[in-house]
């Protein structure tokens, strides 16, 4: 994909959420989620995909300044089920399932 | 939306979804006989050996969908996916499930036409059908996807930390350089000395001679050593050559 790749560590993980304003994702994101995707809406190409990219290029889109807000999706992966998070409440982008049920109207 | 929201009247009979779709698949239906006593009269008197056979392809041919499946490009977890109900549910890729295969002798339980006999997603039963797949069980096999729109720059909110360290790749050319200063010299050292002495001693013993004292088996010899440890053993050890 990159050359630089090869040479660089890769992928970003979090460390630490900032619980005081100005930071805003306190609540809803946990040192240990993944990073996966950067949506930039404004920008072209929109996503830039962070698995696989070097660790200097993610923290220069980290550290960019503009007025225009960026989507950040992340992963998170949890051994029990019930205790991260509830399922009733919607927190991210997660499709409904009915979405992908073949001859349903709503597909 | 109201309207939506409140289960209809004819919902009241029975809350299970089996009963107020029944479906019209054979097996369900009829189920197909499984042992010999049950199978139909006519087969088993025309040749009673082969008869359970028969009635096992039969079973078999029931159980086999005639087309291929609808949700093959459905992600694996919803074809295995079952409903909540137990064990009246279906599992979404069952034959019964979808779109009725003929109405041909088909009645509704509902009275009326025959509309409602195909099972499509509509929205009466939209209350119902989102209990058929369990939200839930999805993220069983998924990690949880959050996603977040925030002001930049994204390092007031988070920080970040490599998910991978640098690759193996950098620490094992360092081993490579630094082996053979570190042990070729001692081992190359040890390892003639004890030659030399095998041979002295081995003079008279067998084949051996023969092979090392032919010329040709000299001059390979010391082809075959490099001039570096000829150089490095002339200075350590003056006699040995």
């Amino acid at each position: 994909m990159n050359d630089s790749a090869d040479f660089e560590p890769t992928g970003a993980v979090v460390t630490a959420v900032n619980p005081v304003f100005p930071g805003l994702a306190h609540g809803l994101i946990q040192p240990g989620d993944v990073l996966a995707v950067m949506v930039d809406e404004w920008k072209q190409p929109t996503d830039f995909f962070v698995r696989a990219a070097p660790f200097s290029a993610i923290e220069r889109a980290v550290f960019e300044r503009s007025d225009k807000p960026v989507t950040l999706r992340f992963e998170r992966f949890v051994k029990n089920e019930s205790d991260s998070i509830d399922t009733r409440e919607f927190i991210g982008s997660h499709v409904g399932d009915r979405t992908s049920v073949h001859h349903s109207r709503f597909t | 939306m109201h309207a939506f929201t409140q289960p209809p009247a004819f919902a009241a009979r029975s809350t299970r979804v089996a009963r107020r779709f029944p479906s019209p698949s054979p097996r369900r239906a009829a189920p197909a006989p499984q042992s010999p006593l049950s199978a139909p009269r006519a087969s088993s008197e025309e040749s009673p050996r082969s008869a359970p056979r028969a009635s096992s392809e039969e079973a078999r041919r029931a159980e086999t969908p005639s087309e291929p499946r609808r949700d093959a490009h459905a992600p694996r977890s919803y074809a295995r996916e079952y409903s909540v109900d137990g064990d009246e549910s279906y599992p979404l890729g069952a034959k019964g499930f979808g779109r009725a295969e003929s109405n041909q002798g088909v009645r509704s339980t509902w009275g009326g036409d025959d509309a409602n006999t195909e099972r499509r997603f509509s929205f009466v039963d939209a209350p119902y059908e989102q209990t058929v797949v369990t939200a839930a069980s999805t993220h069983t096999r998924h990690p949880h996807v959050l996603s977040v729109k925030l002001p930049r720059p994204v390092a007031d909110h988070i920080k970040f930390q490599p998910m991978t360290g640098p690759p193996l790749s950098a620490a094992v050319a360092e081993l490579r350089v630094r082996r053979p200063f570190g042990f070729s010299v001692p081992e190359t050292s040890f390892f003639f000395r004890r030659k030399r002495k095998r041979t002295h001693n081995r003079r008279c013993v067998g084949r051996d001679v023969l092979a090392r004292a032919t010329p040709e088996a000299r001059v390979s010899r010391s082809r075959a050593l490099p001039r570096l440890h000829a150089r490095w053993r002339s200075k350590v050890n003056p006699k040995a050559l």
